[in-house]
């Protein structure tokens, strides 16, 4: 694991770097969207990332409640802070896109609420992680199934009565061609080096803050600690 | 429009001139000749005002009129007002005529693309300017998100590195 985060970092940074050459200079114009598209090349990887990262985090804590073995549950606290992020990420990319192409910063739209929602789920177990001392796993392993169960409605949304004001974000993934799918595609894959990398650290702290947890009560109980 | 309409005029009025200075109709197919109605003459002086003072003073007129001397615009279209027919009967007794409209609708053509495609080119000039400060808000505020949370981890990280050792330090102190 240790190995992995620095091989993976690097991969990571490059294609991020080859990813934003593509999407400028490589990828056609979108013709209704135009330039703006170009922030799609993101966008919508980071939204993928934030399910992936999402359904992780629910799957190890459904995993955690029912076999109670702690590398569950360091990865699903893994996985719902890389969440978080990935979630902020996808919704200032977003944004800034809407300002862009529709402008407006922020549509109470059902896609776009629904996804504030699945973040600020996110955002809820990260802080009852954080504060909630030792039933903390518990707790927020439960909020995490709860949370996992958003990202259906927020990727089906998009189907299902969407009132998205722009028709050209409908799913328009599946009707990419030539050079515009080879750049998405790419930057799929770039975001999940990232994913993996930020996984792969976080996981590495997780079980570092276990040993720091359990090297204190082997103080408290030596007497060295009060 | 309204310099194309008056230069135009001005040649209606230089090929009337001539027509008249020469004295004689102008000459046409003979095919044209026989269609031709007595009042030929009559239809083109009709269709030369019309073309110089539309009707309504819509400027449709004279694209219609061109259009159809063209061959682009059906002639039935242009013969439901008075002036139309006229300018129709014309343009079929007069080849000098249907030749003159005819290349002004391809200059006027050729006049419409090119600012077809400036203000095209023009359009993508701005919304590029004005998109591309967005995509490089988008794309800074990734790299800035990413480098953020890549300093968090790292720096978390390196924290409990030296919370461990140092408790490994404390401990193995406690127990000689």
């Amino acid at each position: 694991m240790n190995r992995a985060i620095p091989v993976l970092t690097v991969i990571a940074a490059v294609l991020f770097g080859t990813t934003f050459y593509m999407a400028i200079t490589y990828a056609d114009f979108d013709a209704a969207l135009f330039f703006s598209q170009k922030i799609f090349y993101w966008h919508v990887p980071h939204a993928f990332m934030l399910f992936i990262a999402t359904g992780m985090c629910g799957v190890s804590s459904l995993f955690y409640l029912k076999t109670r073995n702690t590398k569950w549950d360091d990865r699903a606290l893994a996985a719902a802070e890389v969440a978080v992020y990935f979630g902020a990420a996808v919704l200032a990319t977003g944004m800034i896109w809407a300002k862009a192409a529709w402008d407006h910063w922020w549509v109470w739209e059902n896609r776009l609420t629904m996804s504030l929602i699945l973040w600020l789920v996110l955002v809820g177990y990260v802080i009852v992680r954080r504060y909630a001392g030792a039933s903390g796993a518990q707790l927020s392993a439960g909020l995490a199934v709860f949370g996992t169960l958003g990202i259906p409605f927020v990727y089906f949304m998009v189907n299902r009565g969407d009132n998205h004001p722009m028709p050209g974000a409908k799913g328009n993934v599946a009707t990419l061609t030539g050079s515009m799918r080879i750049t998405f595609w790419l930057s799929v894959l770039t975001f999940l080096f990232w994913f993996l990398a930020f996984v792969a650290m976080r996981i590495q702290s997780a079980r570092a803050e276990r040993e720091v947890r359990e090297l204190r009560e082997k103080g408290l109980d030596a007497g060295i600690l009060t | 429009m309204k310099l194309h309409a008056a230069l135009f005029t001005l040649g209606l009025a230089a090929s009337t001139a001539f027509a008249q200075g020469s004295d004689a109709p102008a000459p046409a197919p003979a095919s044209d000749q026989k269609a031709a109605a007595p009042d030929t003459g009559k239809a083109r002086k009709a269709c030369e005002e019309a073309v110089a003072k539309p009707p309504g003073g819509d400027d449709r007129f004279i694209t219609d009129v061109q259009w159809a001397a063209r061959g682009y615009l059906s002639t039935a279209q242009l013969a439901k007002t008075d002036p139309g027919r006229a300018c129709m009967d014309a343009i079929a007794s007069f080849d000098d005529l249907r030749s003159t409209l005819s290349s002004a609708a391809d200059t006027k053509a050729a006049e419409d693309r090119d600012a077809s495609y400036k203000q095209m080119q023009s359009d993508a000039a701005h919304r590029i300017a004005k998109d591309g400060k967005h995509v490089v808000l988008a794309y800074g505020a990734l790299w800035l998100l990413a480098a953020g949370f890549l300093l968090f981890l790292w720096k978390r990280q390196q924290d409990l590195k030296t919370e461990i050792a140092q408790l490994k330090r404390d401990l193995d102190a406690a127990s000689k």
